[in-house]
């Protein structure tokens, strides 16, 4: 029952109020969608077992808001967080600029070797894009991180941006560090960003 | 002997080089108690200080262990520190048994969680001692009552004495086990595999039941009441606190509603018998107490006296304040209010309702309200307490909601000081409830005779019922367990009810609302109007549209809440709710035409008023109904449609009300089957679209709780019923019926399992030193390995439930919070911002307690593996040492947790 899984991890999505952090979580718990946007409160989350590599992984991932307001609640929650993903909206610039300030705020607040991962959502709407892909797939390598672009709506590399994360941590935590190449996510990494795929630094 | 000899082997390994410990056998080496601190300082030096230990001190030292054990490391003290010191020769088997959770916990990291059940009863100074042993019971009792604190040792002592001669002296014992058993409940021995040890009372586990629904009482969903040896669902607690706190309290409440519901027939019947006894006894002094107290009831009736708008007013300012603390609290500090007012107005109030329900036909049936309420008085002492603290939850709704949560959790160590406190508040609150406890005083003594009756009653009745899961028992039982059902599996049949019944009664409270408002106008108005005895009426229908308000936001709150009160209606509410707002919807549109129009017609026409009373009536009862979550708000709330036209004349209301409401049938036993139906229409016939509807309504309980009773919370409702909708939808949802239904299959395992347990001891014991002990031995930890696994899988569900409790309550807060979100903030007033924290300190305790429950399981997952595999070894180490390998420890593990899971 709640108990059949052989690892429990904690995954928490941070970035701009707006960018689509909740619309990631419900299409990867609930595989739902909802285009009405209704502002997190504070803190969240949901849960969803996986599959990979052969193991159960129940994945607690952490909704949190994006607002200013908010920002003594959910940062509390970045300690306890075994893999942190920084959502940006590939249609406002604004905020994948502010990546930058949540990147610090990870360094500030989590825990060393958090493991990171960087979205940039609602690629479905490229007729609106700002924000190229380079410029992340760059930021992205700078980091050391993976990076993929995704649509919580079209649910493109949803599931794969959090198994992709996930097995990060699996790899890690297993103690045995093939590699961070060697990992991983044939479906992760090939879908949307093969650019990005690159770089899987674990930490 | 050779797993015997293992374990022992193993605790002299342990104790070596601890100053007085010799383990040289499993019985006198343990006694001073000092070896079982060596052995936790051993792994866990930080939390004894083996230094500081004397030989001499043999209570001390053993009570120092079990505590430390218990709370600190989660293994259950299955022995009793009195025990040993009275005994001159601790019970073998089970110094084996708890030595083996303290093997189990430092190799294999866990307790034998099957143990968890087998707790020894220290309570049994009170029960033995009473049955047996004369000279201590005295001593005995006095400590006992406080179960939760442990007896004194010379109390237990004697009851101990019994035990160690006990095994031979004691008939009963000796057949069975050294140590002496009884079951707190039926007085009849406990065999190890079904101790199950609460408060230092030793009860059956199948025994432990919920004072208000009879239902077993699970780990972690239950509480103590003001009474030793009554516990009640968490569920009810909070609710019931005030309610449980004694049954009376809820009989009060729940005879109107039980019977409205599906009134259990038994149950209903004994409430019968009870109101109409605490009527009969209570009828005159009920009146007085009405008066003062009864207020409520009074109001409802058209005891314009007791209404008297003052009164009115301190419901509504109580009530007021408690709805932000939430329907429980509320309840409970309107009960506690009432006792140290004086003002029993918003006790009395639901009471009365009830009453007046049942009153309906008779003014005296008001009384009888009254006298239920004497019961809420009592209640109140033991509320009073949880009054207090509902009232500083009220206070900060946010942490009266996530303190009540954290308590259903707690430890049973938590639980037992809890216990503790409130039975010591609860005296208290007697003191400042004089009240209702003068009035009532022939009423409390008949109501709890009454009660014990009734619970005998509806235990048996739910013992069958459970059994044959038959869900229209559990009905019945409903009313008696609205409150605490909901988390019991037994329950399930109450909760469902219980649920429909908050439904139900969130529908009132909408449609309360909507009266409360033409009320508030009106109150002015019919004040006006009525200027005959109506005046009473208005008053009271004001102070109802108060209550109702606040009721209402207590309904939200419970169910939102999560306090266990609440979570039980919660948990089964959101099935429940599905259905039951089909239902509200129903009754909403019936409401609408019948209440509405006769409260507007009072508030036009001045004739009209005792129509409107009627209606307030109705309400009144319904709102009542919603704060202590009685089925019966469901049940008025059907019938409130048709009262409200009957009740036009003001004398013609009380004869119509009752005849209308179902709540003075539910004396009758007819009065039940109606209410199933209806229910059962209810929750089956209305569509989706309707659930929306009642969600709304939920939710706007929810967000009435906030503060702002009336107009904003019904507005905001309709929001947040889309959001709480989806928890329900959510992939992993499991309907609280299906919980129930797994729980109850997990029960009857557990009982079967128990029964080999019982045959299992009596030959162990009669074994003793022989050659097949070791056998005997391995089979006995296997079984109880086994009762672990059921164990295990016990408290998933009950987390499940919890869980799902907590995210429709996170649901409820949501909503409340973006609707004072959303106003613009040069509108929000000092209280709008204080509520908006508050509701965010709520809000972010929900999520961190459902994150709670979420580590609690990693960690009992980690710990159940690991000590699974200990046990595995443990056992095949015995027979090898046997040389008889005669069981395949692996294949049977397997087959056993594989069948150990229901589903």
């Amino acid at each position: 029952m709640a108990k059949a899984y052989d690892h429990l991890f904690k995954l928490l999505l941070i970035g701009d109020s707006g960018v689509g952090k909740t619309c990631l979580i419900i299409r990867f718990a609930e595989d739902n969608f909802n285009s009405t946007h209704i502002s997190t409160i504070g803190i969240d989350f949901k849960i969803r077992t996986v599959d990979i590599e052969g193991k159960k992984i129940k994945l607690q991932v952490w909704d949190t808001a994006g607002q200013e307001r908010f920002k003594t609640i959910t940062t509390a929650y970045y300690r306890g967080a075994m893999g942190i993903i920084l959502v940006y909206d590939i249609t406002d610039e604004k905020s994948f600029e502010n990546i930058q300030t949540w990147m610090k705020s990870i360094r500030e607040n989590a825990s060393a070797g958090v493991g990171r991962l960087l979205l940039g959502n609602k690629c479905d709407m490229e007729a609106k894009r700002k924000v190229q892909k380079e410029p992340a797939d760059k930021l992205a390598r700078e980091h050391g991180i993976r990076f993929f672009e995704t649509s919580a709506k079209s649910s493109t590399n949803v599931d794969e941006a959090f198994s992709s994360l996930a097995r990060d941590i699996l790899l890690k935590s297993g103690a045995r560090r093939l590699g961070d190449g060697s990992k991983v996510s044939s479906g992760a990494l090939q879908p949307y960003d093969r650019k990005n795929a690159s770089k899987c630094s674990l930490g | 002997m050779a797993a015997i000899k293992a374990l022992q082997q193993w605790c002299r390994q342990q104790c070596e080089g601890y100053r007085d410990v010799d383990i040289t056998n499993m019985t006198t080496s343990f006694r001073d108690g000092l070896a079982f601190c060596a052995i936790l300082h051993r792994h866990r030096p930080d939390l004894i200080n083996y230094s500081a230990l004397r030989k001499e001190n043999v209570y001390e030292n053993n009570k120092l262990a079990f505590c430390v054990a218990e709370e600190q490391l989660g293994i259950p003290a299955l022995l009793d520190a009195e025990d040993m010191v009275a005994l001159k020769v601790p019970d073998r088997l089970s110094i084996l048994t708890y030595v083996s959770q303290y093997y189990n916990y430092f190799h294999g990291r866990s307790p034998i969680g099957g143990m968890a059940g087998i707790k020894r009863p220290p309570s049994d100074a009170e029960e033995e001692s009473s049955g047996k042993k004369a000279p201590s019971v005295p001593a005995k009792l006095p400590m006992s009552t406080p179960a939760q604190a442990l007896p004194p040792s010379a109390a237990r002592t004697s009851s101990v004495v019994q035990r160690t001669s006990g095994s031979p002296k004691a008939g009963q014992r000796v057949a069975s086990s050294a140590v002496s058993s009884t079951c707190g409940v039926c007085g009849k021995h406990v065999h190890l595999v079904q101790r199950h040890l609460v408060d230092g009372r030793l009860y059956h586990r199948s025994c432990f039941r919920c004072k208000q629904c009879s239902s077993t009482l699970r780990s972690g969903a239950y509480r103590a009441t003001g009474e030793p040896g009554n516990f009640v669902c968490t569920s009810h607690h909070s609710k019931a606190t005030s309610v449980n706190a004694t049954s009376l309290a809820l009989a009060a409440k729940q005879p109107g509603a039980t019977p409205v519901d599906s009134g259990a027939p038994s149950i209903l019947q004994k409430f019968q018998e009870m109101n109409g006894q605490a009527a009969a006894a209570a009828a005159p002094k009920a009146q007085p107490a009405a008066q003062k107290s009864a207020v409520g009831n009074v109001t409802a009736k058209g005891f314009t006296r007791t209404t008297s708008e003052p009164p009115a007013s301190t419901f509504s300012v109580r009530v007021g304040s408690p709805p932000g603390s939430r329907l429980p609290a509320s309840p409970v500090a309107s009960r506690l209010e009432h006792s140290t007012t004086g003002t029993h107005v918003t006790n009395s109030a639901p009471v009365g309702w009830t009453s007046s329900t049942r009153g309906p036909v008779t003014n005296n049936s008001q009384s009888a309200p009254g006298v239920p309420e004497p019961c809420p008085a009592v209640p109140q002492g033991r509320g009073t307490s949880r009054v207090s603290a509902a009232v500083t939850k009220l206070g900060l709704n946010s942490g009266s909601l996530g303190a009540v949560d954290p308590q259903d959790w707690t430890p049973s160590a938590s639980r037992t000081q809890q216990a503790r406190e409130r039975f010591f508040q609860s005296p208290a609150a007697p003191s400042s409830g004089p009240l209702a406890k003068t009035p009532f005083p022939a009423d409390s003594p008949s109501r709890d005779s009454s009660r014990e009756q009734a619970l005998s009653f509806i235990r048996k009745a739910l013992s069958g019922v459970e059994a044959a899961g038959t869900q229209v028992p559990g009905r019945s039982s409903p009313a008696m367990n609205s409150c605490p059902k909901t988390e019991h599996p037994k329950a399930v049949p109450a909760g469902k009810l219980s649920q429909p019944d908050v439904p139900h009664t969130l529908s009132s409270t909408s449609r309360m609302e909507p009266s409360a408002r033409l009320s508030v106008g009106n109150t002015s108005q019919s004040s006006g109007l009525s200027k005959m005895d109506k005046s009473s009426a208005v008053s009271s229908q004001i102070s109802r549209a108060v209550t109702d308000s606040r009721l209402k936001p207590e309904a939200p709150m419970a169910k939102g809440p999560s306090t266990s009160p609440q979570q039980s209606q919660e948990d089964g509410p959101e099935g429940w709710r599905a259905r039951l707002k089909p239902v509200e919807k129903k009754l909403l549109a019936g409401r609408a035409n019948l209440v509405p129009s006769p409260r507007a017609k009072e508030l036009k026409e001045p004739q009209v008023p005792a129509e409107p009373k009627a209606g307030d009536a109705l309400m009144a009862p319904r709102a009542p109904v919603k704060a202590s979550g009685s089925p019966q708000g469901g049940i008025r709330i059907t019938l409130t449609p048709v009262q409200p036209a009957q009740t036009q004349g003001h004398t013609g209301p009380g004869t119509r009300l009752p005849a209308a409401s179902p709540s003075s049938y539910p004396r009758r036993r007819l009065a039940i089957p109606p209410t199933l139906d209806v229910s059962a229409n209810w929750l089956q016939s209305e569509p989706s679209g309707q659930k929306n509807q009642a969600q709304s309504w939920e939710k706007p309980h929810s967000q009435d709780n906030p503060g702002r009773p009336l107009g904003p919370a019904s507005m905001p409702a309709l929001p947040e019923k889309t959001m709480s909708s989806p928890v329900r939808l959510h992939p992993d949802y499991v309907p609280q019926e299906e919980i129930e239904r797994q729980l109850q299959d997990i029960e009857k395992q557990l009982d079967a399992l128990e029964h080999r347990g019982v045959a299992l001891e009596q030959q162990l014991r009669a074994a003793d030193g022989a050659a097949e002990e070791d056998d005997l031995m391995v089979a006995w930890f296997r079984l109880v390995h086994e009762k672990q696994l059921l164990l295990r899988l016990e408290s998933e569900l009950m987390y499940k439930s919890k869980t799902q409790r907590l995210e429709e309550r996170q649901l409820d807060l949501e909503g409340e919070l973006r609707r004072l979100m959303a106003k613009p903030e040069g509108l929000k007033s000092p209280q709008d911002r204080r509520r908006e924290q508050e509701l965010l300190n709520q809000y972010v305790n929900t999520v961190n307690d459902r994150s709670d429950i979420v580590d609690i399981l990693d960690e009992d997952r980690l710990r159940e593996k690991e000590e699974d595999q200990v046990l595995q070894d443990m056992i095949q180490k015995l027979d090898m040492q046997k040389k008889k390998p005669k069981f395949r420890l692996s294949k049977i593990w397997g087959q056993k947790s594989k069948s150990c899971h229901p589903e």
